[in-house]
């Protein structure tokens, strides 16, 4: 049966918490001493939240594969449901998150600049949180 | 394959098939993961499925080598050559590649996943927290066995490797993990007493320097986060 659009919000706003919290840790990791293996899972999970959030909230259906997070992502942001494309920034984080997976963090890791990551994370919260906060008025 | 070679083409790759698909005994939900080798940084696209490719370059792989690295040992002992050049045959045929890889280093990375699988829990993202125990049980898993001088073959058959050396409990909370659609957050906190137990029990100084190491780190943070708030 489907969910009523109070369900859906309610549903929605969990999800969209749990990312916040996820990037509130992803923050302080980003601090030095930085911890850029924690930091990257985390900000995985938080964009992944979000974007968990936004198709609740619109009633799109998601799947709890990874990859098909990020064509759910290209498909929003396709569909101007979404203003930032976030489907290549979650391949990457996934990617990375897998190789810190076999034990040592890649170099590419030691590369990221974490403060920007948490940021562009941020910007992606706002949005998302514009958009649940617009289909509760609608 | 076609995509990594034309892409560099003036170095020297080698592209080896690793993970559960080179021991066939992936399942449907498995990755394909690939290591790619060359002689100077390659070249390679990143892909939005189930395709996972690591690239390294001979002398981040050696050195990895040097280290005790277990992934790279793997690479050499159980990965199937698919693109093979001289770099590689260097590697496989190097003093290196005998070298046993260091157990205490597994405690370290298993400790790091477990960590994170709390705070994960601690957001009530069980998904999350999930896959982050497996890595960690994994890691728990290898640094066993590699301490019995047993080496850690795909994750599949790792689950039969902890029978055969006793660890049936373990075995169990990895075959639940890599198989089960579902885990509860009591079951994760189980998982999670259990091989904190685990890890003090066969590495106590290597679990307390690193939890003491993520202490310290937080202590400095907390100070980094008072000069942010100052005036």
């Amino acid at each position: 049966m489907a969910k009523s659009k109070k369900d859906r919000l309610k549903e929605a706003n969990a999800h969209l918490a749990r990312a916040r919290e996820q990037w509130d840790g992803a923050t302080v990791d980003s601090w030095p001493p930085e911890e850029p293996a924690d930091c990257v899972t985390k900000c995985f999970y938080s964009y992944e939240n979000a974007l968990v959030a936004a198709a609740t909230g619109l009633g799109t259906a998601w799947t709890k594969k990874h990859y098909e997070k990020a064509d759910l992502a290209k498909r929003l942001f396709e569909q101007n449901k979404l203003k930032t494309d976030i489907s290549r920034r979650l391949v990457k984080l996934n990617e990375l998150r897998k190789d810190v997976s076999y034990g040592e963090p890649g170099d590419e890791l030691s590369q990221i600049n974490l403060e920007d990551l948490v940021s562009q994370l941020e910007r992606f919260l706002d949005e998302v949180g514009e958009l649940v906060a617009s289909l509760e008025e609608e | 394959m076609r995509e990594v070679s034309s892409a560099n083409k003036d170095l020297q790759i080698s592209i080896i098939l690793i993970g559960s698909v080179a021991r066939s005994t992936h399942g449907s939900q498995s990755d394909l993961d690939l290591l790619v080798i060359s002689d100077r940084s390659a070249l390679v696209a990143r892909h939005p499925d189930q395709l996972h490719v690591q690239v390294l370059t001979t002398q981040q792989f050696t050195e990895r080598l040097r280290a005790g690295d277990d992934f790279a040992a793997w690479c050499v002992r159980f990965g199937v050559p698919i693109v093979t050049t001289k770099p590689w045959l260097d590697i496989v045929n190097s003093a290196e590649a005998t070298i046993w890889p260091d157990w205490h280093r597994k405690v370290r990375h298993a400790a790091r996943r477990l960590i994170l699988a709390a705070a994960l829990l601690e957001t009530g993202d069980i998904a999350a927290a999930r896959e982050e125990m497996l890595y960690a049980v994994s890691h728990t898993a290898r640094a066993i066995l590699l301490r019995a001088r047993v080496f850690p073959l795909s994750r599949p058959e790792i689950v039969s490797q902890l029978r055969e050396s006793n660890h049936d409990r373990l075995a169990k909370i990895l075959e639940d993990l890599s198989y089960q659609e579902e885990t509860t957050r009591s079951t994760l906190n189980r998982y999670f007493l259990y091989v904190k137990r685990l890890l003090v029990f066969i590495d106590r100084p290597a679990y307390r320097e690193f939890v003491q190491l993520r202490q310290k780190h937080l202590m400095a943070k907390k100070s980094h986060s008072s000069n942010l708030g100052s005036p």
